[in-house]
């Protein structure tokens, strides 16, 4: 293992191009950088948007920045279903699309606290093993429910087959099962905001300091690291910046 | 201005105290300060340093140092400030003992603060335990449309003017000049290369028109592509100005953003584009 530098410190926003896996970009900036790298939560490989990665001695702050809410842009499809939710997975079933009158009793439902089944192309573990890779192996997995909170999801355009919507929603939540639950699939996904960050303000050549990144998240976020952690790392940052 | 460190160091006399943190001096915080002025009580501030979100290891961005924040109250009229540090076991007192030790024995007779203002263990400390000591109070609403979040969100967007007409000021950057990459120079436009506290807010990259030292000033927010050391560069190109900076304390104005960072193909077109740079400073106005 090869050891990774403490500095420098600080966090990196980065607008994701569909394609890469999330973990090609961290690997990037650490070449750049040569620093301790880590992310704060992935985007599959077919989506775009928003990272939040951690460089050096902030990665120790990784529990600040995990479960804060996401908002999304997707476009789905809503006249197939696939295996994974998104376009790379094997279609299941075709059908004609909902009424406008039907697909907002859907979406209404769908808004608030709700349960769905997580993606059988995800990464959770089931008795131990990837759900994605027993997926692939072709075993037919009763995916468990995962408790959501939906605070807004807003269509943006409507064609009848194609519905864009824009979400904002806890921590965990897969807008691919929310396209499933739509009798959909997701063409395409953008994610616009992690918690107080947003994806406007990505810029890979910008290390963002600590201490105006975490000003910016909730008490309750900062509260999962210990006090001593959070202020060791922000002395480390002081101290790189005046030497 | 007469700053203190310690309560003992004031004297005690009359006197009319505004509390806050006071981070920018922003119009909002203006209109707290001034509530202390023109009464026949000496105008006093009481403030703390460092950031107690830094102390608490919460973070902050900073609108301004300590230094910078003490010659704006100056500017205003404050005749004394105390500057309590603020440490762990400052946060702990009981509202009534840091009333007490750091108002009280300067001799306070009206005690004003911000709407929301709260200190002490637990924060619970609030004007009315300045009231419930005997002491006059005044709490000061907040003016309408001006928040230090507000202001940090838009420089942090490099929206320098709008930021300016809720600081009521222009936004600054402060710093010591050091020495860079001596590049600027051999272009023509040799830099002051700027380094600033960590914890001071920091505009969005990009090119501004604005002053320092009383000359106008190109200035550049950017970045080494190789992040390195000091990733980060604030160089500011006075025009008309010769004359060795180093070491100097720098408070740069930053009243327009002209443009976005951009790579040249040559150094013909990277000087060209600063000879633009310079010509917008010429005419850009102060907000």
């Amino acid at each position: 293992m090869v050891p990774r530098a403490s500095t420098p410190v600080g966090v990196v926003l980065l607008d994701k191009p569909a394609g890469p896996s999330s973990f090609a970009l961290v690997a990037e900036l650490r070449r750049r950088t040569r620093a301790r790298t880590g992310h704060t939560g992935t985007l599959d490989p077919f989506a775009s948007g928003l990272l939040v990665l951690l460089s050096g001695s902030a990665t120790k702050l990784a529990p600040c920045f995990v479960g804060l809410d996401k908002r999304y842009l997707t476009d789905v499809d809503l006249t197939s279903t696939t295996a994974t939710g998104d376009p790379e997975g094997e279609l299941l079933e075709r059908h004609a699309p909902p009424s406008r009158e039907e697909l907002e009793h859907r979406l209404a439902a769908l808004r608030g606290e709700v349960e769905l089944p997580i993606p059988a192309a995800s990464a959770v573990k089931i008795g131990g093993e990837r759900a994605y890779r027993l997926a692939r192996q072709g075993v037919e997995l009763e995916m468990p429910l995962r408790r959501s909170l939906v605070h807004a999801l807003d269509v943006i355009t409507y064609t009848g087959d194609d519905v864009a919507l824009e979400l904002h929603v806890s921590s965990g939540t897969y807008v691919r099962s929310v396209a499933a639950a739509l009798g959909g699939h997701c063409t395409s996904l953008r994610r616009t905001a992690v918690g107080p960050f947003r994806v406007e303000e990505a810029d890979p050549n910008r290390l963002v300091p600590v201490a105006g990144a975490l000003e910016r998240l909730p008490v309750e976020a900062l509260e999962r690291v210990p006090p001593a952690v959070r202020t060791s790392v922000l002395a480390l940052e002081r101290d790189v910046a005046a030497g | 201005m007469n700053v203190a460190h310690r309560p003992a160091e004031l004297e005690r006399r009359p006197r009319a105290v505004a509390i806050g943190m006071f981070d920018g001096v922003h119009r909002g915080h203006r209109a707290v300060v001034s509530e202390v002025l023109g009464r026949d009580l000496t105008p006093t501030v009481v403030t703390f340093n460092p950031h107690p979100r830094e102390v608490l290891g919460y973070g902050v961005a900073l609108l301004s140092t300590l230094e910078r924040r003490l010659e704006l109250l100056a500017e205003i009229g404050v005749e004394d400030t105390l500057v309590v540090a603020f440490t762990p076991e400052l946060a702990a007192l009981t509202p009534e003992a840091f009333a007490e030790s750091n108002v009280l024995a300067t001799g306070a007779e009206l005690v004003v603060a911000g709407h929301g203002f709260r200190f002490g263990a637990g924060r619970s400390g609030s004007l009315a335990t300045f009231a419930k000591l005997g002491v006059q109070t005044r709490q000061v609403d907040l003016v309408p449309g001006i928040s230090s979040t507000e202001i940090r969100r838009l420089i942090a967007a490099g929206d320098v003017r709008s930021a300016a007409a809720m600081l009521g000021r222009p936004v600054e950057v402060e710093g010591v000049v050091v020495s860079g990459d001596a590049r600027g120079g051999t272009l023509g436009f040799p830099t002051a290369n700027l380094r600033v506290e960590r914890s001071l807010l920091v505009p969005d990259f990009g090119i501004y028109a604005g002053s320092a030292l009383g000359h106008r000033a190109a200035v550049s927010i950017g970045v080494n592509p190789h992040y390195g050391g000091s990733e980060r560069r604030i160089e500011a190109f006075l025009l008309d100005y010769e004359g060795n900076l180093y070491g100097k304390r720098v408070v740069v104005e930053l009243w327009e953003r002209l443009r976005e960072e951009a790579a040249f193909t040559s150094e013909a077109e990277l000087v060209a584009q600063i000879g633009r740079d310079v010509e917008a400073t010429r005419a850009a106005t102060r907000p």
